[in-house]
């Protein structure tokens, strides 16, 4: 303790002999790591301003993708309730009505780019298809859809729900 | 600079980050998903797929579709382990020497291999993501992988074109996220409960290392357990109350899958959620409907023996590390089932101190390897610090109102530059009071400095341009000029750091700010409702004195007894009072202008459309000159400049 505090004033006494100027070779140096940091930080900025740009794009899509996701459910089970009506079922007036809302629903998603994704009769592609199981058919290919289980949708070019397919055996 | 890939290769699920703008930052992959199955199958046309597409196929072409590859890698094929999971999987695992390999296809591939193939579509994604190639990567792995494990993993990103910089730890990475590998001798407990594992870790931070004290777990428990829980207990219900066993009808059943893991999602925020799936099937009685409530409760109970189950690895844990309970100093939530409150829970009361679950728990591993990649990219002299400046700064206006400039937190170095002008008639000078805070009254401010700008050639009130610019450079030393635009006279003052204040000052100035903001607010609306009321007035004497033998009497005495009226209020206290009067005033005042208007064109004939001076100029000298009376009284609270040219607008 009492050694460290009789050095301190020689150390003090010292440094100032010690400091030297910087060589012109040092400061061009310096120089120049200064200019390329400011070149990165301008270049940075000019990046942040696109991804700025692209990602309001991005979050417009995204929050217009998210709610029609969230929407499909509906469209989904007013499938759900149309499939295996029997003939006079389908005649009712009141099945009519609603039927037409599902088409409002439908019409709704056609403004916004939505559009179904082919199944029946086509090749499964895992890229818009997802199995849920396959079975045996007669005169189906093998790898052919023969069921579609859920509506798969593709929103401008973007596939926001792969269809779900039974495919054949 | 190339950037250094943290990718989290998971059993289930795997993900990855990078460090953006010295911040890591999750990247999606192609299909949009923060997170990428661990999935790698060749289709039936040979074409090979991974993520996303080879599970979508997977239940068409299971012999084909490899998952929880993680599994086999750098084990010994007669290694316990394997030889239980080779009953699990559907696809064939055949011993090469002493190690495994998979069959896929019409060929036999190693575990690295089939690894290789996700980090070649997470490797590709990313370069999509970012728009530059990527070479290097940090991958993490459980902390109890041995040497062999290790290497295999190390080998499957070489074999990716990725040079693996490091393999480090996932409860390692973990900590690295929430930056707890900073306190030497702190003990943390790493809780992972995943897709398919659950593995616990205990470690210690040491001086520039964090080390594993010990691990537990359970190699087969985890979310998908607790959905399936609860899938059958949907069957079950629906058993019940319609008679009808849907467990075999592939159709409805994925409805079931679907709905058990939505609510079981939603059950973590909400007490109660409806599960609703109308016409999940139909018999001859008609249409079959799935409706029922679910509350957390009803779910907390079904799936209360899965979490029990992982307190005895942690348990195991602690006793291995030689620790109690209460040794620890933070726990560390990671994989998605720990967003269950009932998980969170159990494992305060084991702990007896609340878990960290702040930074999403599917991507805090990845998120801990880019922060290893950006350290070890660090050692490239590229980190910058940028500050801040704490508090707003800004000068005092008309009114004792502090005027802003530049807003806290703005990153420095900045400069911002407005006109502002003189609140009277003739004014020869300006005061520059300069502020520093968040209050709307300038007196509740600290002052930095002052300063006057004086020479202002005669003019009336508002014509003047004064320039006043800040300029705080990358110390934070402040700089204030004021031009007067007419003559090009200056003035200007340095405001070092040293002027500034400590960080108890800037808290204590925040928290005064936020205190008093309400009654601020209302003095400044007063103040404001003042200011226009007096820049209304004296805009009508004008314009009473210029154009007065111009327009009706009638109207001339309606604005005069207008003009008196607002005169009587404008003083007082009633925000409201002086806004009504105001608003009257201007309303005939508009008569006015009307009237004159039309003299004017009635004079100018069809060359009027040019007649109009000063209506595209800046507005104020035209709607501010002249009269003195009223203006010269306010010398005294006119502290220098007028309302801010951007205020008069409005």
């Amino acid at each position: 303790m009492t050694k460290d505090k009789q050095d301190k004033p020689e150390d003090k006494k010292k440094k100032p002999l010690k400091v030297k100027r910087k060589s012109k070779k040092e400061v061009e140096t310096d120089l120049q790591e200064a200019i390329e940091g400011w070149r990165r930080a301008r270049a940075d900025y000019d990046n942040l301003k696109k991804r700025v740009a692209s990602d309001q794009v991005e979050i417009i899509r995204r929050a217009n993708e998210d709610l029609v996701l969230d929407l499909l459910p509906i469209l989904d089970n007013f499938t759900h309730a149309f499939t295996g009506l029997s003939d006079e079922e389908k005649d009712n007036n009141w099945v009519k009505g609603f039927e037409f809302i599902k088409k409002q629903l439908e019409d709704l998603l056609v403004k916004y780019q939505v559009t179904e994704i082919k199944t029946m009769g086509e090749e499964f592609d895992p890229a818009k298809h997802e199995a849920i199981s396959k079975e045996k058919c007669k005169d189906g290919k093998k790898g052919e859809i023969i069921k579609e289980v859920k509506k798969g949708y593709v929103m401008d070019g973007r596939i926001i729900r792969a269809a779900q397919v039974v495919i054949c055996q | 600079m190339p950037k250094i890939l943290g990718i989290d290769l998971g059993t289930t699920n795997s993900c990855m980050a990078a460090v953006e703008g010295g911040e890591p930052q999750v990247l999606e992959n192609k299909e949009g998903n923060r997170t990428t199955p661990s999935m790698v199958a060749i289709k039936q046309d040979g074409e090979r797929v991974a993520g996303q597409l080879a599970k979508r196929q997977a239940v068409t072409n299971p012999k084909n579709t490899i998952f929880s590859v993680k599994r086999l890698i750098g084990r010994k094929f007669d290694d316990p382990e394997v030889q239980k999971d080779i009953e699990l999987f559907p696809f064939e695992i055949v011993q090469a020497g002493e190690g495994v390999k998979i069959k896929m296809g019409d060929k036999e591939y190693s575990p690295q291999e089939v690894s290789a193939m996700i980090l070649q579509k997470l490797k590709a994604d990313a370069e999509a993501k970012l728009g530059e190639e990527i070479t290097e990567a940090v991958i993490t792995v459980p902390a109890y992988f041995d040497d062999s494990q290790r290497q295999a993993t190390k080998d499957a990103g070489k074999i990716a074109g990725l040079e693996v910089k490091r393999i480090i730890n996932e409860p390692t990475a973990a900590a690295l996220a929430y930056g707890f590998n900073k306190k030497k001798d702190q003990k943390l407990v790493v809780y992972d409960l995943g897709g398919g594992t659950f593995d616990v870790s205990v470690l210690e931070v040491g001086d520039d290392t964090v080390e594993v004290k010990s691990t537990a777990g359970d190699t087969h428990l985890g979310g998908d357990d607790f959905d399936q829980t609860i899938i059958s207990y949907l069957l079950s219900e629906f058993k019940k109350d319609q008679g009808l066993d849907l467990s075999k009808d592939e159709m409805a059943l994925q409805r079931f899958k679907e709905a058990a893991e939505k609510a079981k999602h939603e059950l973590s925020t909400t007490e109660e959620t409806e599960i609703n799936e109308p016409f999940i099937t139909t018999d001859e009685s008609g249409p079959k409907h799935l409706n029922m409530k679910m509350t957390r409760a009803k779910l907390e109970e079904l799936v209360m023996d899965l979490v029990d189950k992982t307190l005895d690895p942690c348990k195991k844990a602690l006793e291995d590390a030689s620790l109690q309970a209460s040794d620890i100093d933070e726990i560390i939530m990671v994989g998605g089932q720990t967003r269950m409150p009932l998980v969170q829970k159990k494992v305060e009361e084991f702990f007896g101190k609340k878990p960290n679950a702040s930074v999403n728990p599917d991507e805090v591993v990845a998120t801990g390897a880019a922060i290893q990649g950006g350290v070890l990219q660090g050692d490239v002299k590229d980190v910058l610090l940028l500050d801040v400046i704490p508090l707003s700064l800004g000068i005092e206006t008309l009114g004792s109102i502090s005027t802003k400039l530049i807003d806290k937190n703005t990153t420095v170095p900045t400069s911002k530059t407005q006109i502002f002008s003189t609140a009277a008639d003739n004014q020869p000078s300006v005061e520059i009071h300069v502020l520093q805070g968040e209050r709307e009254m300038a007196g509740d401010n600290k002052t930095l400095g002052r300063f006057m700008l004086d020479g202002i050639p005669p003019a009336p009130r508002g014509v003047p341009q004064v320039e006043v610019s800040f300029d705080v450079d990358a110390n934070g030393i402040l700089n204030v000029k004021a031009t007067d635009k007419a003559t090009g006279k200056e003035q200007k003052i340095t405001i070092t750091a040293s002027s500034g204040l400590s960080d108890e000052e800037i808290a204590k100035m925040e928290e005064d700010a936020k205190k008093h903001a309400v009654e601020d607010k209302k003095k400044k609306e007063k103040i404001e409702a003042k200011n226009t009321a007096d820049s209304l007035v004296y805009t009508a004497e004008k314009s009473l004195k210029e154009g007065g033998d111009k327009v009706d009497k009638k109207i001339k005495k309606t604005v005069e007894d207008k003009i008196e009226a607002l005169k009587k209020v404008k003083d007082g206290d009633d925000v409201e009072t002086i806004k009504k009067s105001t608003e009257e005033l201007s309303t005939e005042l508009q008569k006015i202008g009307e009237a004159m208007y039309k003299e004017q064109q009635k004079a100018q004939g069809a060359a009027g459309a040019q007649g109009q001076p000063g209506a595209g100029s800046q507005g104020a000298p035209g709607k501010d000159a002249g009269q003195a009376s009223d203006a010269g009284k306010k010398d005294e609270t006119v502290k220098g400049e007028a309302e801010e040219k951007k205020k008069e607008g409005k």
